[in-house]
């Protein structure tokens, strides 16, 4: 087989014009018909194959063949059975449509099942195994500086407060086994009903929450939403997964630009507010099941849930504080039951955008759980 | 010989890959990558640079990426294991995404220079390789010192606030102006310094490159640029008002200013929806046309000054417009294939800088000799590039 290409000495870009003649195991190069170098195939370098560009034959004094005949230095490599024979392999994948269509099927399905259950079945895991203590350290730091920036004390007087506390420890204890130790605070936040929950089991209710209240148990079935999300650990889920979602874009996306990557934002927020909204679906469904078994009619949770709903809607156009951007950390923050004030959640449309279900659909699934119950209407 | 001149013959540049070849290969790459959980990443950056290095061609010779896979791989992980460390950590606290990101920012000069001497030393034309000569210590100084020194003014002017009287703050209020005006003013100047720094220690063998950029020319493309951005902010407002005026939007009656516009009746939600969509748009159409200027421009003022070895001069001819179209369409093409069109977006591009890309020689472009040199680790590179940084100094 005859090979025509360019011919390099070493260490030298002058170009001549060269003649390589390749028999089994055994090489000869000629310039105009003058032999320059022979002798075993195995004493060349190939490069790999990839897509049409040239070849590069390099010897190990660096001196260098070029050559764009693709086909006969594959052949010759395949029939003499040469080191470098390996990476067509390589080649013959990249050459293929249909391999390339099955492999981009195959990448989305991954990457599709990676996001949808195993980056949460990793945050779960990793949640779980992580001690309590861990838990509590990550929710000191936020409660501080929660209680720094966005808390003021409670005007609560301490008879109601002793009342409620007597409620919530009805709560804890039929709560499942655990480790956690649960207490229930009260701080005022601007005026703004919510209920939030620190990982580290530390459970903060403001007192404009109190006011929205005018039976027990609606305020039973916040608590419990909220007590769901300390023990099934959902702060430390949401860290590993914005871990993970952040570490995998930074790979996939390394080499974008700025452009770019105000693009590739909407879809990372996209996976996070996913996750979000999972989270409070199972601690609304915690609730749910600790209200069967203490005879509670979810129906109240209906009640709140929508009452807090209204609240953000009447009060969004004075009270653009409670946006989730000026929480110190995305991740530590709290899991609160009320992130409704939030304008981009005012309807249930927009449910994409946010990190709570839409309220609206929350209270249909605390109405059915009820009806499932046997409460009467 | 002069540098810009166009004297002797012209050797255009050329890129011989094509969309639906690359396509393929960067399939492989993502499935490989994805199955060998990461590991396979460091393969798939060596055959993608070696794909646009290698279809590269000028006078008949392709350019060639020499890095090794294996040389990669372990700087990757590091880099890999780096980065989870810190997004993990500064999820958890704040505190170490902040020591983190000052602790970056000191090392980024050196990981710049790392990969500037790597990705140098690993490229080769006519079987002689390119390498780069800078030390560490100017790197440091363009890209540390002088753009931060005006700032630690900035910070000791508000720490002499926080102590001294009253008596004492205007002064320290106009330190404080002084300095942010200066860290705005010499931009372009370190600018200039860095690329001169660039442009004269790369080395092609034992030949150097020289050349001298003009102080006054980055200043004028930076002004420029400036200017194309407000100019396009202003046009925007312009014809924003108009549709919306047009539209019935704004009652004119009741108008005193644009920033105060009373709603006639509450917009429904659809119109400030599609309102907020088209401010997307034009921003990133208006900010990448102010891109392709400054590239375009940079590239041509870059491309005019250097020399290789006293004989060779270059040419880019690539100009505002096209490469604003190539950025603009090149981004709707990966959009709306959800991002499967990249390859062929990354085609486009090279084959248009290579297509405005050429030489001047009065010889042929023989007997450049290498130079014997020492092996960089790829480290540098690596840490650079998980970070994001990857310097892009296209010849």
């Amino acid at each position: 087989m005859d090979i025509i290409g360019f011919w390099f000495e070493p260490n030298n870009s002058t170009r001549q014009e060269a003649q390589l003649q390749l028999t089994f195991g055994r090489y000869a190069l000629s310039i105009d018909g003058v032999l320059i170098r022979e002798g075993e195939g195995q004493e060349i370098t190939v490069s790999d194959r990839l897509g049409n560009m040239p070849r590069r034959i390099s010897w190990p004094d660096d001196a260098v063949f070029e050559t764009t005949d693709n086909k006969t230095v594959d052949a010759w490599l395949k029939s003499s059975d040469h080191k470098d024979a390996g990476s067509l392999l390589l080649h013959t994948l990249e050459a293929s449509w249909r391999l390339a269509v099955l492999g981009s099927l195959i990448s989305v399905v991954i990457v599709f099942a990676g996001f949808k259950w195993g980056i949460p079945a990793l945050a779960t895991r990793v949640a779980d195994s992580l001690p309590v203590s861990a838990h509590e350290t990550i929710s000191k730091g936020a409660l501080e500086t929660m209680d720094r920036f966005f808390f003021s004390s409670t005007e609560i007087d301490g008879d109601q407060q002793a009342e409620i506390q007597a409620r919530f420890s009805v709560l804890n204890k039929a709560a499942p086994e655990n480790e956690f130790s649960l207490k229930l605070q009260f701080r005022q936040m601007g005026g703004i009903p919510n209920a939030m929950a620190f990982p580290g089991g530390d459970i903060i209710v403001t007192d404009a929450l109190l006011d929205l209240v005018d039976h027990p148990d609606q305020l039973d079935s916040v608590l419990l939403h909220e007590i769901g999300h300390v023990l099934e650990r959902h702060s430390m889920q949401h860290v590993v997964q914005a871990s993970a979602v952040s570490v995998i874009a930074a790979l996939a996306l390394g080499d974008v630009n700025g452009v770019g990557d105000l693009a590739a934002g909407l879809p990372v927020f996209l996976l996070q507010s996913s996750y979000s909204r999972r989270s409070e679906a199972e601690a609304d469904e915690f609730a749910f099941a600790q209200m069967a078994t203490m005879d509670k009619d979810p129906m109240h949770f209906a009640t709140i849930i929508r009452r807090l709903s209204e609240f953000g809607e009447a009060g969004e156009h004075d009270d653009d504080t409670e946006e989730e951007s000026d929480e110190p950390n995305e991740s530590t923050k709290p899991d609160d039951i009320d992130a409704n004030m939030d304008k981009r959640e005012k309807e249930d449309k927009s449910a994409y955008f946010s990190t709570h279900p839409g309220s609206e659909q929350r209270a249909q699934r605390a109405m059915e759980v009820s009806r499932e119950m046997g409460f009467p209407r | 010989m002069q540098a810009g001149s166009k004297v002797g013959k012209r050797y255009p540049f050329s890129f011989t890959g094509s969309g639906q070849e690359y396509f393929r290969i960067w399939i492989v790459n993502i499935f490989l990558t994805i199955v060998t959980l990461y590991i396979y990443s460091a393969w798939a950056k060596v055959r993608t640079k070696r794909y646009f290095y290698g279809n590269t061609v000028l006078d008949g010779t392709s350019l060639e990426y020499h890095a090794k896979p294996k040389q990669i791989l372990l700087s990757r992980l590091v880099a890999l294991v780096l980065l989870v460390a810190v997004t993990i950590g500064s999820t958890v606290n704040p505190a170490i995404s902040v020591v983190a990101t000052v602790l970056l920012f000191l090392v980024v000069p050196w990981a710049i220079w790392r990969s500037v001497k790597f990705n140098a030393r690993m490229t080769s034309y006519r079987n002689v390789r390119f390498g780069f000569d800078g030390g560490l210590r100017p790197i440091l100084l363009y890209q540390l010192i002088l753009p931060v020194m005006p700032l630690i003014v900035v910070v000791g002017a508000a720490v002499l606030v926080e102590t001294m009287d009253d008596g004492l703050t205007n002064v320290a209020a106009l330190f404080t102006s002084l300095a942010v005006a200066i860290t705005i003013l010499i931009i372009p100047l370190v600018h200039k310094l860095l690329a001169n720094y660039y442009l004269r220690n790369y080395r092609y063998g034992k030949s150097s490159f020289s050349g001298d950029l003009s102080l006054w020319r980055f200043y004028a493309i930076y002004i420029q640029a400036l200017l194309l951005s407000l100019l396009s902010i202003l046009l925007f407002s312009i014809v924003a008002g108009g549709i919306a005026w047009a539209m019935g939007l704004i009652n004119v009656g009741s108008l005193k200013s644009l920033a105060f516009a009373e709603f006639e009746e509450g917009p429904s939600e659809t119109v400030i929806l599609s309102v907020g969509f088209a401010v997307y748009i034009f921003f990133i159409v208006a900010s990448l046309f102010v891109a392709a200027f400054f590239r375009a421009r940079m590239r041509t003022h870059w491309f005019q000054s250097a020399l290789l070895d006293q004989r060779v001069s270059f040419e880019s001819t690539a100009t505002t417009g096209s490469l604003w179209w190539i950025l603009f369409t090149n981004l709707l093409i990966t959009t709306f294939t959800m991002g499967f069109g990249k390859p062929f977006a990354k085609v486009r591009m090279a084959r248009y800088l290579a297509d405005n890309t050429a030489v001047y020689s009065k010889e042929e472009l023989n007997n450049f000799i290498s130079d014997k040199q020492e092996d960089v680790s790829a480290f540098g590179d690596e840490l650079g590039d998980a970070f994001d940084m990857d310097m892009d100094v296209g010849f």
